[in-house]
């Protein structure tokens, strides 16, 4: 299941990433500020290729898909009275990760408090003259993973996932998302590593832990040795290990305790 | 009179209960929301939020979605009785000023501005977000509940060899409660609609057979009501405090609701919960509550149709409310025991939401006795232990693992010790968590 993800979805992402333009555009997202009291979650415009774009169902997509995303954040919520707000970028179309390579452009995210940008493109396959096949690549920017300087390694914090997991058919792109589980876990990494820059190791930990168990429940298996999946885990674990060693609560529980629930 | 917003109370003894029953015609907006403060729970139905483009509306028949929701609500809760159900109307261009949780810190009497529950009496706050497209209707709900001035614990207590009651507590994993968004076609809130219409009937007798005057959904939206009365069948006595038909009315709930949207059966399960408990610790108010295991039944309902979603967290809730009174139906509060299937539901708790130390914390207390209380020989301390661990581990900070743990280990070192060995590792590990907390207390 892992391996089908992986290959399958890097195949379709290449595929579809050709067929759109080798650059897209990163303008500001309206509404989003400097010192923000919300995590923010920025929605950009996903590219439509030719073959999408007389989809009737894509009058609207984005705030229905922001809706949808809203919906789902709420559930983070209840802990620590942290705030969301997910916002649509109209006209900002990246189509690149490389186009998110200047310091600058990160840097201003993150006096945002932008924890996650979701961006990528739809396509699908024209069947006399109906669409079919629905299908969308979408990369998650988690802001904070880039930002995090500490080791050695710089990481990038993309996070390329191909829709659909398995082949279906979806007769509205809206379906696609529903499977999009890593959508919970990449904002909890992202408010987990906000709050451990900030010193609030205790929640960190909270936000951390629940990142580990929401991208595990979201991949369904464990992740392939020597796998980016792998290597994602890792991270994980070390930030939560990170956040765990400030605590005084270390001292009972073992500075290298796993998160309860993702000790595999 | 322009009352755009619909206000019921379910009574019993209602002479006894409502002092000023004029209050159940008060206009109740989210800025100044008032609560019924005879009533033992009061259920509030924020207005839904419209989370559609600028410039677009919401339909008829979704803006009335609340209502219907607020009516389910009703009749649903009836069967506990001394109740409140409130709609609280958001003013247009009021929503910032709205949040749920400035208006469950209002009705809580923790912010100035309305008329908050009485003091020991609980709140359920119910609201969430509404968007429609191209006919479909999708909408996703939230709850928090509170019980004013009292925490929400379980209170297990375990005497030592010395016969010393050593005390455990723990709180819900949550009460703060986000749903799965839900997908509703106009036609299916249409025809719900209608057959609550067609169900509401204002008769002059509690019977079917005699004609009466419909109280459709609309007129809600007119008037205020105040029941009075009830009768077995389902039967309420309401009394109109506008324009609107007075007499009798048999409370029937439209299954259609419920199953496109099963977290109103967690709202009625915990109603029933949140009645029971008060009626076990105070304040009593009104006729006793409905009997715990009618209240499980009804959390089951929910537990089922929710079998094949993803909601981890609402599930959650539900098995540990489940849980919880299971163990308070066991006994007077210094003497529960917890039953196999109370402790089973609470481990189904934590393999849903492992990262929730407080998940964690009432599973522990819920095992103390199978380890460490007379007789109970099913668990081993160091199990019990470890449970109070992972809720640290996910939590480092948590105060009510760590104040539980200590409390283990002071029960276990008053027990004579299965070797030597144990006894001093009891003791260095009660040392150690004195330590953590009191670096924790100073910083």
């Amino acid at each position: 299941m892992r391996t089908r993800m992986g290959l399958a979805g890097a195949a379709v992402l290449v595929t579809i990433l050709t067929s759109v333009a080798a650059h897209g555009e990163i303008r500001p997202c309206p509404g989003l500020g400097l010192g923000s009291p919300t995590f923010n979650i920025l929605l950009d415009d996903l590219h439509q290729t030719e073959t999408v774009k007389s989809d009737p169902l894509l009058a609207d997509f984005t705030t229905r898909l922001r809706h949808a995303l809203r919906s789902r954040l709420d559930g983070l919520t209840p802990s620590g009275g942290v705030v969301f707000e997910v916002l649509q970028c109209g006209g900002r179309k990246p189509v690149n990760a490389s186009e998110f390579d200047d310091d600058a452009l990160v840097a201003g995210l993150a006096r945002s408090n932008v924890v996650l940008e979701v961006w990528g493109v739809l396509d699908g396959t024209a069947t006399g003259g109906e669409i079919r096949e629905r299908r969308a690549a979408i990369t998650y920017f988690v802001v904070p993973v880039r930002a995090d300087r500490t080791g050695a390694e710089r990481r990038r914090g993309m996070f390329a996932v191909a829709y659909p997991k398995v082949a279906r058919s979806a007769t509205d792109f809206l379906e696609l998302f529903e499977e999009a589980g890593e959508i919970e876990a990449y904002v909890s990494l992202g408010v987990g590593l906000r709050k451990l820059r900030d010193g609030d190791t205790g929640q960190a930990r909270e936000y951390l832990c629940r990142a580990q168990h929401l991208v595990q429940k979201a991949w369904g298996t464990a992740p392939r040795p020597g796998s980016q999946e792998e290597a994602f885990l890792t991270y994980l674990r070390a930030q939560a290990a990170r956040a765990l060693a400030a605590e005084p609560g270390a001292r009972l529980v073992g500075a290298n305790a796993q998160c309860p629930g993702a000790e595999n | 009179m322009s009352v755009r917003m619909i206000a019921f109370a379910v009574v019993a003894t209602v002479a006894a209960v409502w002092a000023r029953p004029v209050e159940a015609g008060r206009q109740t907006v989210c800025l100044q929301p008032e609560a019924f403060s005879g009533a033992a729970v009061n259920t509030a139905v924020l207005q839904y939020l419209y989370d559609g483009p600028a410039g677009k509306r919401l339909s008829a028949t979704a803006q009335r979605l609340s209502r219907l929701i607020q009516l389910d609500t009703l009749l649903s809760l009836l069967k506990h009785e001394s109740i409140g159900v409130l709609h609280l109307e958001i003013p247009p261009g009021s929503e910032s000023q709205c949040p749920a949780a400035r208006v469950t810190e209002m009705l809580l009497g923790r912010r100035p501005g309305g008329q908050p529950v009485s003091p020991g009496h609980a709140l359920v706050l119910v609201g969430g977000r509404m968007y429609e497209e191209q006919g479909q209707i999708y909408v996703q709900s939230r709850l928090e509940f509170r019980r004013r001035d009292r925490p929400e614990e379980l209170r297990l207590t375990v005497p030592d060899a010395a016969g010393r009651a050593i005390t455990f507590t723990a709180g819900l994993p949550s009460q703060t409660i986000a749903f799965p968004p839900r997908r509703l076609t106009a036609d299916d809130l249409k025809k719900i609609e209608a057959n609550f219409a067609a169900a509401a009937v204002v008769r002059p007798h509690p019977s079917d057979t005699v004609p009466g005057k419909p109280l459709d959904v609309p007129s809600l939206e007119e008037f205020a009501y105040w029941v009075t009365d009830t009768k077995p069948g389902g039967w309420m006595k309401i009394q109109s405090q506008g324009s609107g038909p007075s007499g009798w009315v048999r409370a029937q709930i439209d299954p259609g609701l419920r199953a496109r949207m099963p977290e109103l059966l967690l709202v009625d399960g915990l109603v029933g919960y949140l009645r029971y408990r008060m009626d076990r610790e105070g304040p009593r108010v009104g006729l006793p509550a409905q009997p715990p295991a009618l209240v499980r039944d009804t959390l089951a309902q929910y537990l089922k149709r929710e079998a094949s979603n993803t909601a981890s967290e609402p599930v959650a809730l539900a098995h540990s409310l489940d849980a919880t009174l299971r163990i308070l139906e066991t006994g007077p509060a210094d003497r529960v025991t917890v039953p196999v299937e109370a402790r089973q539901g609470l481990t189904r708790v934590t393999a849903l939401i492992p990262y929730n130390p407080g998940a964690w914390g009432l599973r522990a207390i819920a095992d103390v006795q199978a380890c460490c209380g007379p007789g109970g020989t099913t668990a081993r301390w160091e199990e019990v232990a470890n449970t109070f661990l992972k809720a640290l581990a996910a939590g480092p900070r948590d105060a009510v693992a760590l104040a539980n743990l200590e409390a283990l280990y002071v029960l276990l070192s008053a027990t004579p010790p299965s070797t030597p060995i144990a006894a001093a590792e009891i003791q260095r590990r009660l040392q150690e968590v004195r330590a953590v907390r009191a670096a924790i207390r100073g910083r």
